[in-house]
């Protein structure tokens, strides 16, 4: 990502900066830095009708540039691109003021957001976004008979590029129709490989499975790259590796890459780090469960009294569109960083992040035991849910408490 | 703290039993023979249910004097329903209707799901035996901690009525429900599988054959089908002689080879996957035999084929000097608990590879000894349910006697004399003989059938099946769940030939057969859908309330949102466990933690599951094969369970 330009006032956080995302990471960042309410300012395409005297419409296609005030923000991740819809809040000729618009941010296209507080947390990932330590990019198949997963991992993002599912016989005395179907998937799992893999920017590509269909697949892979000469595959059989997954589901990545063996490979990528810190934390759950906790209301008792070592936080919760939520998890990171302790920011958008956001989204190691907490079962006992619901009902409540005071006044 | 990793006593690896339950389908032979003199004293718990059981009694008189009756006009059931039907018709259906909607919702017309479950459920348990387990309260005391009103209840009711209702006859029962089913929903039973299956039938037996990787699993069942007649001499040799120069003894026959058909499996060596094979004896005309594979990588595969059988050949390999390590870690431990869990209530272990160790009784006895206490503690088996023998599968020693082989002498080994000096005992074709037969339960129960294997043949889908509950015909429609399109049963093929010829159209509860079906394309139709008839579909959800049973030495607690795989029959569907509810430590005599914070390794607890697809799935009361699952994750058996509900 560029930054182009950057005013932001030091005295309350508020203002604006203007990008250039260049790689799908890119689009990721700008996507975890969006927020409802946000100022959003970039070129876009928009039908403008227009009724001549008569009373007659023609309607044209206009490129212009509009300033949105952002209601809703999704990141597709299959064609990779971010889109926000909110109502026009720029003067335009073409466009009326509160007229609803959606734009599509893209690579190489500029936008600016405005902001009414740059928090710590958006500051990070601009830092990231801006200094890209050309991290490793990664490939990743994993396999099991009649299913496959082909992803593309990069810093922050695992990418499905194909998912491959066949039916497969079972062996048969005298009957070839399972070898036949063999061929079928491998041949459906190397045309996807060659489709969605671009080996000049991969550095490395996994084959996973379990058993021997790893095996297999690698001398299907040989074969037929040489019989069908696809130069790239031929090129680039160095950059293979073949190694064990559970599974042939999108989640066995995780056990792919927590192997010591390919981690050794895979260190300085944030994936594997991430995949690590929280195999010490499921470890530790097991091992010393008074050390480690999740949950926001143990992880803020936790904190109150300066136990954290290590925070694990999705970017789910940082990306809330609950201000104050969104608040209360950012305090906790700067608490923890205060203290001196180290925060994990976890993409969602990667298995060991899914996985953290499946255990409430943040979680924490701690320094010393803390038994204690323990006891606090029953405040937190019914976990997120609750604290979900916590801010929600406090707005619903409001007006029905007003209107059981008015009856209340009434006499009644 | 003791929350994780308590230290067990032996004592308290008794609830280990109640949390595995007695959910066997089989009787003890003194019941299942002493059959009509036991019904006449029923031992009712309680008082009310009295007045159910003389009814139901007087029924089966009723229709024994009049058999010819009900087997004339078994297509209009309701015609002359005889009082006491109605009667018995009319407390199943008050009793379940009353207990709330807890179970019905499983099955929308709940007067008829309810009705006839009580009734299969008394034929599977028999008289004696009160059905302990889940549904009880016993089991279950976290049935009564947990929020969701009233569920606890629906299934001790449901439970209750079976083991009041004293029906071990077969043929009375069947024809009871023929007369009761009024319910449009229902499909009478037809007069051809009455008679056949009338006389106590026994149903066909699989058996899954289980064990650390080459313990000599796929070489055993080589010899034994060689020795028991059904692989000729040249198919042997063909084995031999074809595959000579990739190994350097060519004179030995590869016996797993008879199995591990693969080119894959040859090369390597290692069995892959399920080979099913058939076997008859004496006693069990109709054996399927399901080879599993041994490798730590292919548990999967060994869970489906677990998962369809009703008894289990575990082979441990006596020749390894490391014995304790045996049940520390490896397939072996893992596939016992897996069996259990997944429905295999009775076991033969044989004790292989004896000729490396001089066929030495002490050494026999060692791995007996060793096996047991876990077999019997942990995995919860019965102990006139285990047997052991001594065998030699290369050799082929101790497979069959000579004379149980009648026409195929030659082919048996006899035993060395430094065997039979000491051992007396049956030899395998003999052990597997006396498996407990597995009765067939109610044939008028809603049909499934899971599909095991599918291919594109011709115009129509070959795919092959086990029939888990109730009768299929050729010629009719059924439904592909869960993805809902309809097929015809174009053809059905028995694996056996023994069937009797005047129902070869017709396939019955516990059969595999192979059928092909048509009007509808093979990309629709998977390895794990399930046929059903159209009317009477199970329901397909996403998510479902189960109890699990926690492994011993998990890498890590089970916690809120926990990613598993989860494997039911033939399928493996991502899921992750959305609540957890309530977790007792095993053998800790305490009240179960509601709402824990995780789950850690050896313990029961109760949670929520929800899928990433949806799947069909039963409660565990109303079918037992869709009702039991085992969870893994990271290539790790975690648990093993059973739905209570489907959400």
């Amino acid at each position: 990502m560029k930054i182009l330009k950057k005013t932001i006032s030091a005295k309350d956080g508020q203002g604006t900066v203007l990008l250039r995302p260049e790689t799908d990471e890119d689009l990721w960042h700008a996507y975890n830095l969006l927020q409802e309410g946000d100022l959003v300012r970039c070129t876009t395409v928009r039908k403008v009708v227009k009724e001549s005297s008569t009373g007659s419409t023609t309607s044209s296609k206009k490129r212009l540039m509009l300033t949105i005030k952002v209601e809703r923000i999704e990141f597709d991740s299959d064609v990779l691109e971010v889109r926000l819809s909110g109502t026009n809040v720029g003067e335009n000729e073409l466009v009326r003021l509160g007229a609803y618009h959606t734009l599509t941010l893209e690579k190489h296209q500029n936008f600016s957001i405005d902001k009414d507080c740059w928090d710590p947390i958006f500051l990070g990932i601009l830092d990231e976004a801006a200094n890209p330590d050309q991290q490793a990019e990664v490939a990743a198949v994993v396999m099991q008979p009649g299913l496959a997963h082909v992803c593309l991992i990069t810093g922050n993002l695992t990418v499905t590029k194909g998912r491959i599912e066949t039916n497969i016989p079972k062996k048969r005395t005298g009957s070839s129709q399972q070898s036949k179907a063999i061929q079928r998937f491998f041949n459906a799992v190397y045309q996807s490989i060659l489709r969605n893999v671009d080996f000049t920017r991969i550095k490395v590509i996994l084959l996973a499975s379990p058993g021997f269909v790893k095996d297999d697949f690698w001398n299907f892979l040989l074969t037929t790259s040489v019989r069908q000469e696809d130069r790239p595959l031929i090129e680039n059989k160095h950059k293979f590796v073949l190694c064990k997954a559970s599974s042939g589901h999108k989640h066995a990545l995780e056990d792919v890459l927590s192997d010591p063996a390919i981690m050794k490979q895979l260190t300085e990528t944030k994936v594997a780090k991430e995949v690590e810190i929280l195999n010490t934390f499921m470890r530790t759950l097991n091992d010393d469960p008074d050390r480690a906790y999740y949950g926001f209301h143990h992880v803020t008792q936790a904190q109150q009294s300066l136990a954290i070592e290590s925070l694990l936080v999705t970017d789910e919760l940082f990306r809330n569109s609950n201000v104050k939520k969104r608040k209360q998890y950012v305090q906790l990171a700067e608490n923890v960083k205060e203290a001196g302790g180290h925060v994990y920011i976890f993409s969602s958008m990667h298995v060991s992040g899914q996985q953290l956001a499946q255990v409430s989204g943040v979680a924490a190691i701690l320094r010393f035991p803390l038994p204690d907490l323990d006891e606090l079962e029953e405040l937190a006992a019914a976990g997120p849910e609750d604290d979900d619901k916590d801010d929600d009902e406090e707005e619903e409540y409001d007006p029905e408490k007003r209107i059981r005071e008015d009856v209340a006044d009434m006499g009644l | 703290m003791s929350r994780h990793r308590n230290v067990r006593n032996m004592i308290a690896e008794d609830d280990y039993y109640d949390d595995y339950d007695d959910y066997d389908d089989y009787d003890d032979y003194g019941d299942y023979g002493a059959g009509s003199s036991s019904y006449s004293k029923p031992k009712s718990g309680s008082n009310n249910a009295k007045g159910k059981t003389n009814n139901t009694q007087k029924q089966n008189q009723t229709n024994k004097k009049q058999p010819q009756q009900v087997k004339q006009n078994p297509k209009t059931p309701a015609a002359t329903p005889s009082p006491s039907t109605a009667a018995t018709a009319a407390t199943g259906t008050t009793s379940s209707g009353s207990s709330g909607g807890g179970l019905s919702v499983a099955k929308p017309p709940p007067g008829w799901g309810n009705t006839t479950k009580p009734v299969t459920a008394a034929v599977n348990k028999g008289v004696s035996k009160p059905p302990p387990g889940w549904g009880t309260p016993k089991a279950t005391p976290s049935a009564t901690i947990s929020p969701p009103s009233g569920w606890g209840k629906p299934n001790t009711t449901a439970a209750t009525p079976p083991s009041n209702t004293p029906n071990t006859n077969n043929n009375s029962t069947q024809s009871s429900t023929a007369t009761t089913n009024n319910n449009p929903q229902s499909v009478p039973v037809p007069d051809i599988l009455q008679k056949t299956c009338s006389a106590g039938q026994e149903s066909q037996l699989s058996v899954v054959v289980i064990g650390h990787v080459d313990a000599g699993k796929s070489t055993m069942m080589g010899q034994l089908l060689y020795q028991a007649g059904l692989i000729t001499r040249q198919q042997t040799s063909k084995v031999t002689t074809s595959n000579n120069n990739n190994t350097s003894n060519n004179t030995e026959v590869q016996w797993a080879w008879l199995l591990d058909e693969d080119e894959g499996e040859q090369t390597r060596g290692v069995t892959m996957q399920i080979a099913t094979k058939t076997l008859s004896t004496p006693r069990h005309p109709q054996i399927v035999l399901l080879d599993a594979p041994g490798h730590a990588d292919f548990v999967p595969t060994m869970i489906t084929g677990a998962a369809s059988a009703d008894a289990g050949l575990l082979v441990v390999d006596a020749s390894s000097a490391n014995l304790d390590g045996m049940l520390q870690k490896g397939q072996t431990k893992e596939h016992i608990l897996l069996a259990r869990g997944l429905g295999v209530s009775q076991l033969l272990v044989c004790i292989n590879k004896l000729d490396v160790r001089e066929w030495s009784q002490s050494v026999y006895n060692d791995i007996q000894q060793r096996l047991k206490p876990f077999l019997l503690q942990q995995a919860g088996f019965a102990p006139k349910r285990i047997r052991f023998i001594p065998t030699s599968g290369l050799m082929g020693v101790n497979i069959m006697n000579a004379k149980n082989a009648n026409s195929n002498k030659k082919n048996t080994t006899p035993p060395p004399a430094a065997l039979s000096s000491w051992y007396k005992g049956p030899s395998l074709y003999e052990a597997i003989d006396a498996f407990m037969p597995v009765k067939s339960s109610n044939l008028a129960e809603p049909l499934r059938i899971i599909l095991s294997d599918v291919y594109a043949e011709g115009k129509g889908v070959a795919a092959r099946g086990k029939v888990v509950q109730g009768f299929l015909k050729t010629g009719e429609k059924l439904v592909v769940l869960p993805i809902g399109d309809d097929a015809k049963v174009n053809s059905l093929q028995h694996l056996h030939a023994t069937v009797d010829d005047k129902r070869l159209d017709y396939a019955i509860v516990g059969e595999t057969v192979d059928l092909v079906l048509t009007g509808i394309d093979s990309v629709r139709v998977a390895m794990g859908s399930l046929l059903a008839r159209p009317q009477q579909r199970p329901p397909v959800s996403l998510k479902c309330r189960a109890k699990i049973v926690v492994m011993d030495d998990l890498a890590v607690p089970i916690i809120r949102g926990a990613q598993v795989l989860f494997h039911i029959h033939h399928l493996d569907v991502p899921a992750n466990i959305s609540n957890l509810l309530s977790m007792t430590k095993r053998g800790a005599k305490q009240q179960p933690k509601v709402r824990p914070r995780a789950i850690p390794s050896s313990s029961t607890a109760e949670v929520e599951i929800t899928l990433s697809d949806k799947i069909c799935m039963e409660s565990f009361q109303q079918c037992r094969a869709l009702g039991r699952f085992v969870l893994r994750r990271s290539g790790e058996t975690i648990a093993v369970g059973m739905i209570e509900q489907v959400l």
